[in-house]
């Protein structure tokens, strides 16, 4: 009984550690833009680890992870492989990780969407944008609708 | 007619265009995001946070690189005559009465009439993730103009009277050019 327990634990610990090793994220931002530090600190609030890297075209980032160049927002991120670009909430994020589709590069919210994570003010809802996902032939498809 | 029209507004718009395209590029890139992050590829906001600023005076710009905490950063980052660049840019555009039609998931039929009778840009927004092909053949453009998934493009000509009818499957855009603007 005892052993069966400890191995429980063991399996829970191993994967616990897995899931703190995919909570890193290298935001890569202009050293102008102050609205992506707003969603670097919520992603922090949320338990993520995030490193900051600072220069003004990360364009060679996006285009090895082939984001489409429409869904361009004002910075990049990778997490665990993924590209995350723009204002995406934390939720839809975890789902990603949690889910890992094989036919998913990464996530955008294109643009500078008002009412997004660290656009919107603390406490408002997220609405009126659109978390799209995009796959490695560059085709579209709706993550989530704010 | 309607060919002549629009050759008149390219020899119009033309010179304007290439006279700014440092401008315009200072506009997509300037940051690295590029003011168009925030207000649109076209200063026509497109649903973002900073809105529509065609047409903003040098004043309007400084006033919000001092007090808008996003741009306060940016506005350190930019000499005086980058922004003189960028105002010019944005008054050319300006120059031009702004169209705006969104291609969506609900079929529409919109219809938009011009107020003035200065040159016009349709800006047109393919909100689906897949293209779209647009006739532009009834403003002078090409008669099959491929607009990718989540993109915009636009098309300037100088309208004359009539009605003109563009369609996109079952979405339909009717312009209106009265025959008396102002």
């Amino acid at each position: 009984m005892n052993r069966l327990f400890l191995s429980i634990i063991a399996i829970f610990g191993l994967a616990g550690s897995a899931f703190a090793q995919v909570t890193s994220i290298e935001l890569y931002k202009s050293p102008t833009c102050g609205c992506c530090k707003e969603w670097a600190k919520i992603m922090e609030e949320k338990g993520y680890t995030v490193n900051i890297h600072h220069q003004q075209d990360w364009t060679p980032i996006k285009q090895k992870h082939g984001m489409p160049p429409q869904l361009q927002s004002c910075h990049s991120a990778v997490i665990d492989g993924y590209l995350i670009e723009g204002h995406v909430p934390e939720s839809d994020i975890a789902r990603l990780l949690k889910e890992r589709p094989d036919n998913i590069k990464g996530l955008a919210a294109p643009g500078m969407p008002q009412h997004s994570p660290g656009m919107a003010r603390p406490g408002d809802k997220y609405k009126d944008f659109k978390v799209i996902a995009f796959d490695d032939q560059q085709h579209l498809s709706l993550y989530q609708q704010y | 007619m309607i060919k002549q029209g629009f050759s008149l507004a390219m020899l119009l718009i033309s010179p304007l265009l290439l006279a700014s395209q440092t401008a315009e590029q200072l506009y997509s890139t300037a940051g690295g995001y590029g003011c168009s992050a925030c207000h649109g590829k076209y200063a026509n906001g497109a649903g973002n946070v900073g809105g529509n600023i065609r047409g903003a005076s040098f004043e309007q710009l400084q006033i919000a690189f001092e007090q808008q905490p996003t741009m306060q950063l940016l506005g350190k980052s930019l000499s005086d005559i980058q922004k003189m660049k960028l105002i010019a840019y944005l008054d050319e555009l300006s120059n031009s009465e702004l169209l705006e039609w969104t291609i969506d998931l609900e079929p529409e039929s919109n219809e938009l009439e011009l107020t003035t009778s200065k040159p016009a840009q349709l800006v047109i927004f393919n909100a689906l993730l897949e293209p779209v092909v647009v006739d532009l053949s009834p403003l002078g453009g090409p008669n099959s103009l491929e607009i990718a998934a989540y993109s915009s493009h636009d098309w300037q000509w100088l309208p004359t009277p009539g009605n003109y009818s563009l369609t996109v499957g079952t979405r339909r855009l009717t312009l209106v050019v009265p025959q008396n603007t102002n």
